[in-house]
């Protein structure tokens, strides 16, 4: 296991480990959340995908709750409709953090989202899928949820929003 | 109330041109920023305490009062200033994230 001396985020840790996968010489990369919330045996599912299908990326997409709070549905809505109108693409979980694709794939997938906004990297990685017409597929995925739900709040969820919009120029 | 803002204005350019003073003595200023900063809070200390003496080349640029010069010219220091803090906390956020990403690389073949 690789460990940054100093805490850089979320951002800066997946792109230190593509870069090492990058130099083991491996053939995919996997992402997962270091909370526990995804299951490793959903990675050789993802593989399996690539290795059979014409896809470069495979998405593990969150599946909504029946109990899930009214404004996170009405966000994660709001979110999907407006990647999908901006970049053309039509992922239902834009934000999942569970992705296994290609390691040739990483240039073109390369985010900037750092700092304050390390938490948008996997939306911005969603973005770029769009905007190069990457071949994706995204399957239905179990999470464990071992505590309570700590995810966006609103007013993140507005400034990803903003960002959405920005990219649309700036990427 | 002049003397008053006069006298506060008096003792905070002094407190900051002795704080300069020490920062250079520290080594963390070179001569020029030493030279620039302290000439700053002169011209600061310099219009405190005669204001009227900038009339003059406020009545040359045809601004209505000395004031809106001063004021002027400080806002465009000011916005020099956050470009140049904005720029360096940039530099140093991405040196340092490159560095730490690169040692933590460099431990990579011992797996």
């Amino acid at each position: 296991m690789l460990r940054h001396c100093v805490n850089l985020g979320k951002a800066a840790s997946m792109k230190t480990g593509c870069e090492a996968a990058i130099k083991l010489g491996t053939d995919y990369i996997a992402f997962m959340d270091s909370d526990g919330q995804h299951k490793p045996e959903d990675v050789l599912r993802c593989v399996h995908i690539l290795e059979n299908e014409d896809v470069d990326i495979v998405i593990g997409g969150r599946i909504e709750k029946d109990n899930m709070p009214l404004v996170r549905k009405w966000g994660n809505l709001s979110l999907k409709i407006l990647t999908h109108l901006i970049f053309n693409v039509a992922i239902n979980d834009i934000q999942s953090g569970f992705r296994v694709f290609r390691v040739l794939l990483y240039d073109k997938i390369k985010w900037v989202s750092t700092g304050k906004d390390h938490y948008f990297a996997d939306a911005e990685i969603t973005c770029r899928i769009g905007m190069h017409q990457i071949k994706y597929k995204e399957i239905d995925i179990e999470t464990i949820f071992f505590d309570n739900y700590k995810g966006m709040t609103f007013l993140e969820g507005l400034r990803l929003l903003k960002k959405i919009f920005i990219w649309r120029f700036t990427l | 109330m002049t003397i008053l803002i006069q006298t506060i204005g008096t003792i905070l350019v002094m407190m900051q041109m002795f704080s300069i003073y020490i920062n250079y003595k520290k080594g963390f200023f070179n001569k020029v920023e030493y030279i620039l900063w302290e000439g700053l809070f002169a011209c600061l200390f310099y219009s405190t305490l005669s204001p009227a003496l900038y009339e003059t080349v406020s009545a040359y640029l045809e601004m209505p009062s000395w004031t809106g010069l001063v004021i002027f010219l400080f806002f465009i220091f000011l916005t020099k200033l956050i470009y140049m803090n904005y720029l360096s906390n940039v530099e140093i956020k991405k040196q340092l994230e490159a560095l730490i990403r690169m040692k933590t690389l460099e431990e990579l073949p011992k797996l």
